[in-house]
């Protein structure tokens, strides 16, 4: 597991990210285990239907996967709540180790306050909008070439040079410290572009792209030599 | 099924789109709602689409079709079950199989996508079918559930009874509801079920309490109060539901006479039950109906407070020599005898015409002295004189909007502008012996700000204070109050049961009738 350690800090008065956090947090466990079914990086008996945005869902209930999930995304709180989050990448790792996908989540976040919805107060369209974006992760098997067997997956974050420094002090962060990424997990070789969705709401600007790698079945046909 | 010649390429060419440029699951559903047809030719279209692309080669571009697979299922114990499903390509043979008698099968969606989860469809037109839900183009249409202003619909039938002098005040009082239910109707868009629940539940209980005979004195303060709220709440509606009925009273005073406004609740009664059938179906309506009905409740109670007032006005206008006002104690007052004799002239007139709302002017005319006075000294530059009472009153809680109705009654055949008052201006001419002559005449002079808001800030002092004298009147018997009104010379009159009341106070010492 490759992270980076993140600072617990309290935010700045000025930028209030909590509900711009509070929302991110959620988009980003949903999207995850989406990802992971989609993918079929986990067998779908591993996954429940829930409801999620109105749309039906599916959910790991794996325990052991389910606590890993919610452990990362959880403790992107401190850090998603003071903005300083730029990218979330989920990588999907090869048999051998070396990434063959990057899903991408590029969050820009706004510092919105519940009453600054002014005309969107049910949140009705921020919802619409979520549900898109999770429809659109859904479907992206037909953009994507399929996956080799026996993949494995990491989080990763982006954050700027600052955070980590401050986040490896932070007493709470020690249980599920987040480390540094190695080089050899963070590249994609011979990468492309495809992306996704863009999502705009109120409360955050996220890019869904991947950066899928060429040659994602040749290291399959390269070790059976 | 259509035939292939037919069918419109462009539609062709937007599923192509669909599907292989943006990678959409697109529903029949879906495709039916986004270009506007027929289900059944959606149905078609993505079966001839798909034929299409799979006939071109290249195992069709890759698409992935489900099927919606109707049918009856012969159970074990012998029962029939109706079976619907939703089954991918390569189950639909293995599902057929299993069904006993196959009602329909026809595409239901075209993808790309693999579509892991089927429960995917289900997202796919989730935000358009419930946009087509409550959607206001549905071709289910109620004439009477109409989204248009109660004020507007009640001012049509109200112009349709009464002279044009009235239309000034009762666009005016209708303006003052209409924004106020404008704002709540755009609340209540966003409504979520809760408060339309609410909504429904006080419009019912609108209803069921404008079917009600209530006393008139109640019913003048019910309506008063409920006029001066600033926003018509749910909450606030709901408390008022059950004075709705008892604001009958106040509106009889000053709205049409009772022969008119019969025709007029009749009117009202027809929409009002319409609009109340589609309460629940139609939530962004039912304020409608709410205001509809309450325009209804005070044009009913209007017959029941008219009966107060023939009497009190023939003793006024005996008392009043000099007086001109009718109807409002700002119009109490005359200071010129040409006004007052005019004022003798339209009254009688008005009288002869209209018993039940010269009753109005004279309830409103009998104030108590105290706010006669105080009417007196903040009125001086205004006169209005009211010959007839206005034919129609429509949501007249406020005295200000009475006393705004009962303005332009004075000349009918004048027309009342917002915000112009009849004041004693001092006209100077030239008269037939050549000499110069200043004389006090009546003109409409527009008022300034500073006296709209006195007015209005006097109004609803005097209505607070009359509501508390009527409501002190309401448990005294009805003809007592009658009975009690005497002639008072140069005593200004408000109107109003507290004014009679006051009057038999001082009164009955003398004389009693």
């Amino acid at each position: 597991m490759t992270v980076y350690s993140a600072v617990a800090c309290s935010p700045s008065p000025a930028m209030d990210f909590s509900m711009s956090s509070d929302i991110v947090l959620e988009l980003l466990e949903v999207a995850i285990n989406l990802i992971l079914y989609t993918r079929e990086i986990y067998p779908q008996a591993v996954f429940q239907r829930r409801k999620k945005y109105n749309i039906p869902v599916q959910m790991c209930i794996h325990p052991g996967l389910q606590s890993y999930i919610s452990e990362c995304v959880g403790s992107l709180r401190p850090v998603l709540e003071k903005g300083e989050v730029q990218k979330v990448v989920l990588v999907v790792l090869s048999a051998q180790g070396t990434p063959v996908e990057k899903f991408i989540f590029e969050i820009v976040q706004h510092p919105t306050r519940p009453h600054d919805i002014k005309q969107d107060p049910h949140l009705t369209r921020m919802e619409e909008a979520l549900r898109a974006f999770c429809l659109k992760l859904s479907i992206s098997d037909s953009l994507l070439q399929p996956l080799p067997p026996d993949c494995s997956f990491v989080m990763q974050i982006q954050v700027p040079g600052h955070v980590p420094a401050a986040l490896s002090s932070a007493p709470q962060h020690q249980e599920f410290p987040w480390v540094e990424a190695e080089k050899e997990q963070v590249e994609v070789s011979s990468p492309h572009l495809v992306p996704l969705k863009t999502l705009r709401t109120e409360v955050c600007k996220m890019q869904l792209y991947v950066e899928e790698s060429a040659s994602k079945t040749a290291p399959a046909t390269s070790t059976s030599h | 099924m259509v035939c292939v010649d037919e069918m419109d390429t462009a539609y062709l060419d937007n599923l192509d789109e669909y599907v292989n440029d943006e990678g959409r699951i697109v529903t029949y559903k879906w495709l039916s709602l986004t270009l506007g047809v027929h289900s059944n030719v959606a149905k078609q279209m993505l079966h001839h689409f798909v034929t299409q692309q799979r006939g071109d080669g290249d195992g069709g571009g890759g698409l992935t079709l489900t099927y919606l697979l109707t049918g009856v299922v012969e159970e074990s114990d012998g029962g029939l079950r109706k079976v619907v499903k939703v089954v991918r390509e390569a189950e639909v043979e293995a599902a057929r199989a299993a069904i006993n008698t196959v009602s329909s099968l026809h595409v239901y969606s075209v993808q790309k996508s693999a579509l892991p989860d089927i429960g995917l469809l289900y997202g796919a037109d989730y935000d358009v079918s419930k946009q087509h839900l409550t959607s206001t183009s549905s071709g289910i249409r109620c004439s009477e559930a109409q989204v248009s202003p109660s004020t507007s619909r009640l001012q049509h039938l109200v112009k349709e009874e009464v002279p044009t002098p009235l239309h000034k005040s009762v666009s005016k009082t209708n303006e003052k509801k209409e924004d106020k239910k404008h704002d709540a109707k755009l609340d209540s868009i966003t409504t979520t079920t809760t408060s339309t629940t609410t909504v429904t539940s006080t419009t019912t209980g609108t209803i069921s309490a404008a079917a009600k005979p209530t006393s008139q004195i109640a019913s003048m303060f019910a309506r008063q109060t409920k006029k001066l709220e600033s926003c018509p709440s749910t909450a606030v509606k709901e408390e008022k539901a059950p004075t709705k009925a008892k604001s009958v009273g106040i509106s009889a005073f000053f709205t049409k006479g009772p022969a008119q406004r019969k025709p007029d609740t009749s009117k009202l009664g027809s929409p009002t039950s319409g609009s109340k059938s589609d309460n629940t179906p139609c939530p962004n309506e039912s304020k409608e109906s709410l205001s509809t009905e309450n325009a209804q409740p005070n044009l009913k109670g209007k017959e029941d407070s008219l009966v107060f007032g023939v009497e009190q006005e023939e003793d006024k206008e005996e008392v009043k020599g000099g007086g001109a006002g009718v109807g409002n104690t700002k119009t109490a007052k005359s200071k010129t005898s040409s006004s007052s004799s005019a004022s003798k002239k339209r009254k009688s007139k008005g009288k002869n015409d209209e018993p039940k709302t010269k009753r109005t002017r004279i309830i409103q005319l009998s104030d108590s002295e105290s706010d006669e006075e105080e009417e007196r000294d903040e009125e001086d530059e205004r006169l209005l004189l009211l010959p007839s009472p206005p034919p129609v009153r429509v949501n007249s809680d406020s005295e200000e909007e009475r006393e705004k109705n009962l303005q332009p009654s004075k000349c009918p055949e004048e027309e009342v502008k917002l915000g112009m008052r009849k004041k004693i201006v001092d006209e100077t001419f030239t008269n037939e012996a050549g000499y110069l002559v200043t004389k006090k005449v009546v003109k409409f002079v527009p008022l300034t700000d500073e006296e709209i808001k006195q007015e209005e800030e006097e109004r609803k002092k005097k209505e607070q204070e009359r509501r508390m004298k009527e409501e002190e009147e309401k448990k005294k018997s009805s003809p007592t109050v009658k009975s009690e009104t005497s002639p008072s010379s140069g005593q200004r009159k408000k109107g109003g049961k507290e004014d009679n009341k006051k009057q038999a106070k001082i009164m009955s010492f003398f004389t009693k009738k």
